[in-house]
């Protein structure tokens, strides 16, 4: 449970959130997430006066550098990707002093002897009291290496004889690439860890606009009441991205946009979506509805294996009329790849609540727009009143969820056309983060990171979260693994996807929503 | 009409040059406006002399419905990839409080491929998407089908078509293949008239008379100006109309100078006509094509006879005689049908007009020589 101080300088019912002095390690220092992400987040972190002043940060990579070229580089990374510009001198000058960077293979002992040396005198010096987070930005297959070796040189603590400071590890998606590597995993982590030691980052979860579902969902009776299969006829999640793999071709010719972004970021979307009210907002009860969903999820049936999963790979075509090249021109990727960079699916969650209530879930690369929200869309009213002299009925009942860009919640109702007949035509009420709350909302790593100092696990995904996800995709990645791609490239860059998508709405009366 | 001036911008800066006028506006005292937008309106061009006239029909619109505009114009005949983007904010009058968002896209034809592309990350989500294609729908274009799938309806307008069967065969064919909404301005135009007919036929004893008609006489302005040049076309719809209305059989059509003679039989086998004649005496403040006389007579010698009032063509004058009795004259106000007002009206509408259905099954079996 995070430790919730009581400022008692503050109005009754408010609270501070201050972390317990601590060390933060990350591993693969040298990496695009770390100089774009994790040091911008504690950047910022330190600037709204978030982070303990008994605080440090070291980088832990192979590439030799000194303190001063790593501290350099990283004011470079900060003036160009902190949310908060221009760099504020004052922050930084106290903010570096917390940095130091660690010279070592992931696969030598006698780094981690030396990192011992290093967080004990940090103990010492800056009174980091023992407190240690050990972030695992490398690639997967170093996980349970960079474990044992902490392991070995006693820097994850057992926790059932060390109780008066505490060690954690943040692993970066994808945590496995199927359900067998998955448990594979779990078990090396847990031959030097224990489950609620280890924090499985997607950062999808630290949206503010993520974090407001559960907000709006239990917090308002209005839509909580609607929120069936009795109201709701179906539910579209997209998670769309303009960008292409950019230098990222070898990771991705492994891992394929199924695991890169329907296997989490889309399956956390639903089951937030889907879960029923959690019994409070501990992170356990929460997790547990969560997983809940994730256990009512249908299997899929071999007709669904046919007309309901589909893939797609963007060829050569136009992102804001420029024109892009197709998946294998892109470098360090076959030229013959069959790796998906479009995904969708038609799930069915078998529960009391949704009962006959499709969830159509699709993620592509190379979309006309970056864009990822939640659609829920309603069913038509009785079809009694304002059809009489319409061929058609009016346009269905939408609540959309923007996760990003653009964060806030639209709701699409008909109203009538002012004017002596009664023609009715579809209106926005739009909420937008950005209109009603002046101050920028934070980073989803600002969050995280913040919440793993506080111990808080409420944002990061459990063990059962993620095995029910492999085991629900497992059998899709088999197949897809084990059959022909067909006819790849089958959709341009710059489009919604390929027609075989469309073809699988339209089959049930339906169309994806064009963002 | 006011706004901001036209910014030519990069593709890729649209929407935030657009956020960027919007804050200034904001910031600027007396200049805020409300940003609204009740739908996407693509008009769709090429860059002729008519290109300025849909301009102006977008302008109309936004009087009655603040939308995201979604202007194409596309240079023909050049292969060069030029794509020239550029954002304003318009409103309708300075005095107005709100404004709405207008892209423009110059396009030259070689690089025509990229538009669907270049249009698809600025559409509102969840309102409705109109396409008005203003160019001829029977020549092939290599987008029409991408721009159509997005389409929630699709506006056509006959008078950018040289081939008025083949426009209807188009049409239907499109609505079959988008699977949307479509409408036509040249329909939309003729609505007063239908309306007005409609209302003067509605009691037993009129719908007797309408039943027994044996000849029709209607004439159009035929003024023709510079984004007017098919001027026959709404007195076509109209008689058409009636003649699928009332299920009239078709027989043949004769041609005499400029007048058009329709030859048909009704449900009982009798034979009438129906005669469409240029109106000798175009009215200047009448819009091209509209409608001025309407004189229908029945085998019984009953006669209805609808004309415009040359001072105030916006003013119908009724005469109804009958063997025995003439009424006293009455008046009717017609509905404007002035520029931007007609699409204005085909938005509103919901669903495809099942008359107007009708209207293009008959066209599509017309020769266009015979027109």
């Amino acid at each position: 449970m995070p430790e919730v101080i009581t400022n008692p300088l503050a109005e009754s019912g408010e609270a501070i959130r201050m972390p317990e002095p601590c060390v933060m390690v990350i591993f693969g220092a040298t990496g695009d997430l770390t100089s774009r992400k994790l040091l911008p987040a504690l950047y910022n972190l330190a600037r709204d006066g978030q982070l303990p002043a008994q605080f440090a940060c070291i980088g832990f990579a192979r590439r030799p550098k000194t303190n001063e070229q790593f501290r350099e580089e990283i004011k470079k990374a900060l003036i160009e990707f902190s949310r908060t510009k221009p760099l504020d001198e004052a922050v930084w000058k106290s903010f570096q002093e917390h940095l130091f960077y660690h010279v070592s293979e992931f696969h030598e002992d006698e780094g981690y002897t030396k990192l011992k040396s290093v967080l004990e005198d940090f103990d010492t010096r800056l009174g980091t009291k023992g407190n240690r987070i050990y972030y695992l930005s490398t690639q997967p297959s170093f996980f349970p290496l960079i474990a044992e070796k902490l392991h070995k040189a006693e820097l994850i603590y057992n926790e059932a004889q060390v109780q008066d400071k505490w060690s954690r590890l943040i692993i970066e998606k994808p945590f496995g690439h199927d359900l067998q590597s998955a448990h594979a995993l779990q078990n090396e982590l847990l031959k030097y860890t224990n489950e609620n030691q280890i924090y499985r980052i997607d950062h999808y979860l630290g949206k503010e606009t993520v974090q407001n579902i559960l907000v709006f969902r239990f917090a308002n009776s209005l839509f909580e009441s609607l929120w069936n299969n009795r109201y709701i006829d179906h539910v579209q999640i997209t998670v769309a991205e303009d960008l292409g793999i950019g230098t990222r071709g070898k990771y991705f010719e492994e891992a394929g946009l199924l695991r890169d972004m329907l296997q989490n970021h889309t399956m956390q979307l639903l089951s937030l979506t889907a879960m029923e009210p959690p019994v409070n907002l501990s992170a356990d009860a929460i997790r547990n509805e969560k997983v809940k969903v994730l256990e009512a999820l249908r299997p899929f049936s071999e007709e669904d294996f046919e007309k309901n999963c589909i893939r797609g790979q963007y060829g050569p075509g136009f992102i804001n009329s420029q024109s892009v090249p197709g998946y294998r021109q892109e470098e360090n990727v076959d030229p013959h790849s069959c790796v998906e960079t479009y995904v969708a699916v038609r799930l069915h969650i078998d529960n009391w609540r949704w009962d006959g209530v499709p969830f159509y879930l699709r993620c592509g690369k190379r979309m006309p727009k970056k864009a990822t929200e939640i659609a829920i869309v309603f069913k038509d009213p009785p079809g009694v009143l304002f059809q009489q002299h319409q061929q058609k009925r009016s346009e269905q009942n939408v609540l959309s969820i923007r996760i990003q860009p653009d964060e806030g919640i639209g709701l699409k109702i008909n109203c009538k056309v002012p004017g002596p007949s009664s023609p009715t035509q579809p209106v926005k009420m739009d909420f937008r983060y950005g209109s009603y709350f002046g101050m920028a909302p934070p980073e989803a790593y600002e969050r995280l990171l913040l919440d793993c100092m506080l111990g808080d696990v409420t944002l990061f995904a459990r063990q059962d979260e993620v095995f029910n996800s492999w085991k629900l995709l497992n059998p899709l990645l088999d197949k897809w693994g084990s059959s022909s791609c067909g006819l790849f490239p089958n959709y341009k860059a710059g489009s919604w996807g390929p027609a075989s998508s469309d073809e699988m709405m339209a089959r049930e009366g339906r169309k994806w929503r064009i963002l | 009409m006011s706004g901001s001036k036209p910014l030519i911008v990069s593709p890729s800066s649209i929407e935030a040059t657009l956020d960027s006028i919007w804050e200034n506006l904001a910031s600027s005292q007396g200049n805020a406006k409300m940003r609204a937008c009740l739908f996407n309106l693509i008009l769709v061009t090429k860059k002729t002399p008519r290109a300025a006239y849909i301009r102006g029909v977008a302008q109309r619109v936004i009087e009655k419905f603040p939308s995201r505009i979604l202007f194409i114009v596309i240079e023909e005949g050049k292969n060069e990839q030029d794509f020239e983007t550029a954002v304003s904010v318009i409103s309708p009058s300075h005095e107005s409080d709100i404004a709405c968002d207008l892209i423009e896209f110059s396009v030259t034809e070689g690089a025509a491929e990229r538009i669907p592309y270049g249009i698809l990350p600025h559409l509102v989500p969840d309102l409705p998407i109109y396409l008005v294609w203003a160019d001829d729908p029977t020549e092939e274009n290599p987008i029409s089908y991408q721009l159509e799938k997005l389409a929630s309806r699709i506006i056509f307008d006959s008078e950018a078509a040289d081939n008025l069967p083949l426009f209807a065969k188009s049409l239907l064919y499109h609505q079959k293949v988008a699977g949307c909404d479509i409408a036509d301005l040249s329909w939309a135009r003729t609505e007063n008239w239908r309306t007005l007919l409609y209302s003067t036929f509605r009691t037993p004893e009129r719908l007797k008379e309408l039943a027994d008609v044996a000849s029709v006489k209607i004439e159009y302005n035929s003024l023709e100006t510079t984004f007017f040049s098919h001027t026959k076309i709404q007195a076509i719809y109209l008689q058409a109309w009636l003649a699928c209305q009332l299920n009239w059989t078709f027989k043949k059509i004769e041609k005499s100078n400029s007048h058009l003679l329709f030859h048909y039989e009704n449900e009982q086998n009798k034979a009438l006509t129906i005669e469409l004649i240029p109106s000798s005496m175009p009215l200047q403040d009448l819009a091209p094509g509209a409608i001025t006389t309407f004189i229908l007579g029945t085998n019984g010698d009953a006669n209805f006879r609808f004309k415009r009032i040359p001072e105030t063509p916006q003013v119908v004058n009724l005469y109804i005689c009958s063997k025995d009795k003439c009424d006293a004259p009455t008046q009717f106000l017609l509905t404007k049908s002035g520029m931007g007002l007609t699409l204005v009206k085909e938005i509103c509408r919901k669903g495809t007009s099942q008359h107007y259905l009708r209207l293009l099954e008959f066209l599509a079996q017309l020769e266009q020589k015979s027109l």
